[in-house]
């Protein structure tokens, strides 16, 4: 199973595996080929709370499967800030860039923890995964912005440190420019994130993508802009993509500014909620299709597509 | 977007001229000056052109330190009046922003000597010896490249007149540092208007292929319905890395051990997924022991062609040579950290690699990972090009 075992996370702690839905619960276990799902539900853009694991209905390649409910508040959320530092973001754009990334971490929880990575031409560990508030915020006073773009392989870097972790990983990407320097395709990086349990959220401010941005949010199932042979895809549509396939979200900067956006961000990962489930009644390796739905309606539901196995 | 090599671009330009100036020309000994006016000051100045051409900028170069400012701005006035430019020199430099003449005043301090009197010197000697070069020139170092095509054909086409190889060897660095400043509008119509005067030069025709395929690499991200600034080449990016590849197929059809344009050739023929022609030249390229930028390239391609032909284990093998050619060079480790945890399946083995590879003091300057040299176009050969000028003008 290419997504991250149950059986291997930090929380998992011995629980009673429930024949149905069941009641949240603060730890549980389960074979080794237990899935998680972490699921966004939204209503006019602001987290639902409340739900419990009977108002979700999970099929894995078509097969409903049985879920359990992972208590989220006792498991710890790792934040990796993956900003872009390249000389477009110097000046004004990366101390705000910075305000941002410290209010972030202020809206984290004592259990969380954050480390940050940033990219132009060149990517850096910046402060690794780290529980210390003052060694992120020294990390963050000793970016500067200069150089190109690297935008895809900072992800894909994201990505893989992000998968190392035993929490629940938020991979918060900034960036306000397009790719220009990345050896590694747009399709490679997508493809890492398929295989990645991490949950991508991205903040882009390129200015001329912004109305193709909100064209794809809101139609969802529209797919990139056809003609562009020998390049990547745009950076709005590589970043869409990379949130898309990791149930997380692209949103732009604006409104209501970048640091309450960064807030926000965390605020809503912090309420997404977490299915796990052991597969049952479908075989074979290969790409399993997740569907989730919550039976009320007129919620918003994101979660990752499917995971490979 | 910003290139390696930019910052030391326009300063760069700035010495262009003198560098040429002490190129053997093809007429030898004292050549009377364009300008036959009585004004002595033009006597000088063909002393000191005499010194250059003669081999000793140095003492050229402290002759004129000597000279009273006037003198100096007088004698360029001269010139220039003789060359009846459209656009005069004190006109250019009137548009240049707060940030360009700070450049302009670091690069020349950088170059040392008198700052105004260097610049002249520059300028006066381009003049004497090529064509008016000087005051375009210097008008790249006001970056206003763009204002000033009329002025780049008309001078051009002085140069080739006057001396081909001389105006070719000037016009591949002028071509490399407009692309290396993501000037690819202005430098596709520089190199179309040299490539006029020497249609086989493989110099400027792997100049232009680089521009053109590094312009279509950019124009293959921007949004529908957006361009390049002052670019008037084919739009579409396959059209692009065609004419790319076709320029570097007429470069080595000129001088067949060019691998540069071999190796830039094969990467071209790797993203049509031409995997058997592009890893023969890969390979021939790596044969003639290029340099070792040219070298991390070839293997980094390599690494990439035995990838999508699903060979793993040789795609590592060529990664970690690159890692050993530069051990700081982060896209071979990232490409390492890549195939080994994606397609080797092995993640603790990836990970280590991206994490010795991105940790804060792991991470070295642009320079130390020749990848990030290659997207910006300028053709790396220009580097030696460059630093050859830059020692000249410190002699």
């Amino acid at each position: 199973v290419d997504v991250r075992l149950i059986a291997v996370l930090a929380f998992a702690a011995a629980a009673a595996a429930a024949p149905q839905a069941q009641a949240p619960q603060s730890v549980f276990h389960s074979g080794v080929d237990a899935v998680q799902v972490d699921v966004s539900v939204t209503h006019d853009g602001k987290p639902v709370a409340g739900l419990t694991a009977k108002d979700f209905e999970v099929s894995d390649n078509g097969v409903r499967q049985v879920v359990r409910f992972v208590d989220v508040a006792s498991v710890p959320v790792d934040l990796l800030l993956d900003v872009d530092v390249s000389a477009s973001v110097a000046g004004d754009r990366l101390a705000s860039l910075k305000a941002a990334c410290r209010a972030a971490i202020g809206a984290l929880r004592p259990i969380d923890r954050a480390g940050v990575l940033s990219f132009s031409g060149q990517i850096t560990e910046q402060v690794p995964m780290t529980a210390s508030r003052d060694q992120v915020a020294a990390g963050l006073d000793a970016l500067s912005g200069a150089g190109n773009t690297s935008l895809y392989e900072a992800v894909y870097a994201g990505l893989l440190l992000g998968t190392a972790a035993e929490s629940r990983t938020l991979l918060l990407v900034f960036s306000d420019g397009q790719d220009t320097l990345s050896w590694l395709t747009p399709a490679a990086v997508l493809e890492a994130a398929r295989h990645s349990a991490v949950v991508v959220y991205a903040v882009s401010t390129q200015p001329f993508a912004r109305s193709r941005v909100q064209q794809l949010l809101e139609s969802p199932d529209a797919r990139p802009a056809p003609g562009h042979p020998g390049g990547g895809p745009l950076l709005s549509d590589f970043l869409y993509q990379v949130t898309t396939l990791s149930g997380g979200r692209l949103l732009a900067p604006d409104e209501p500014g970048l640091a309450n956006r960064f807030v926000s961000i965390v605020e809503e990962f912090q309420n997404r909620y977490v299915l796990a489930y052991t597969p049952t009644g479908v075989s074979g390796s290969g790409w399993h299709t997740i569907t989730v739905r919550v039976l009320r309606k007129g919620l918003d539901v994101r979660s990752r597509p499917g995971y490979w196995r | 977007m910003m290139r390696a090599r930019t910052g030391g671009a326009v300063g760069a330009i700035g010495v262009i001229a003198l560098a040429l100036s002490v190129c053997p020309l093809a007429a030898g000994g004292r050549t009377p000056g364009r300008d036959q006016s009585t004004d002595l000051i033009v006597g000088r100045y063909s002393d000191l052109v005499y010194q250059f051409r003669t081999g000793s900028p140095s003492a050229a170069a402290r002759a004129l330190a000597r000279w009273p400012d006037d003198d100096v701005r007088r004698a360029l006035e001269v010139v220039a009046r003789d060359l009846t430019l459209p656009v005069g020199l004190d006109a250019l430099a009137h548009q240049a922003t707060p940030d360009t003449r700070r450049q302009v005043a670091e690069d020349e301090a950088r170059y040392g000597g008198p700052a105004s009197k260097l610049r002249y010197l520059k300028g006066a000697i381009g003049l004497h010896t090529v064509t008016a070069a000087a005051s375009w020139i210097e008008g790249q170092n006001t970056l206003v490249v763009a204002h000033t095509d009329f002025v780049r054909v008309r001078l051009l086409g002085l140069a080739f007149d006057r001396d081909a190889a001389y105006a070719a060897s000037w016009c591949r660095v002028e071509g490399a540092l407009l692309t290396g400043s993501v000037y690819f509008g202005p430098a596709l119509k520089h190199y179309d208007i040299c490539l006029k005067h020497a249609p086989r030069d493989p110099w400027l025709l792997l100049g232009r292929g680089s521009t053109l395929e590094s312009a279509g690499t950019v124009i293959a991200g921007l949004p529908p319905g957006t361009m390049l600034a002052d670019w008037s080449g084919p739009t579409r990016p396959g059209v692009l890395a065609k004419a790319a590849a076709d320029d570097y197929a007429r470069a080595l059809a000129q001088t067949a051990d060019l691998d540069e344009a071999r190796i830039r050739l094969a990467r071209l023929q790797l993203d049509r997924g031409d995997l058997d022609t592009a890893a023969r030249n890969l390979t021939q390229a790596l044969a003639n022991h290029p340099p070792p930028v040219l070298a991390y390239w070839a293997h980094l391609f390599l690494g990439t062609d035995d990838e999508r032909a699903g060979r793993f284990d040789a795609a590592v093998d060529h990664y970690r040579t690159d890692l050993a050619l530069y051990p700081r060079g982060q896209t071979a480790a990232v490409a390492l950290s890549h195939v080994l945890a994606e397609k080797l399946g092995d993640r603790p083995g990836g990970l280590a690699v991206l994490r010795a590879h991105i940790a804060p003091d792991a991470v070295g300057r642009v320079d130390d990972d020749p990848w990030q040299l290659y997207p910006g176009g300028q053709v790396w050969c220009a580097s030696g090009w460059l630093d050859d000028l830059e020692r000249r003008s410190r002699d």
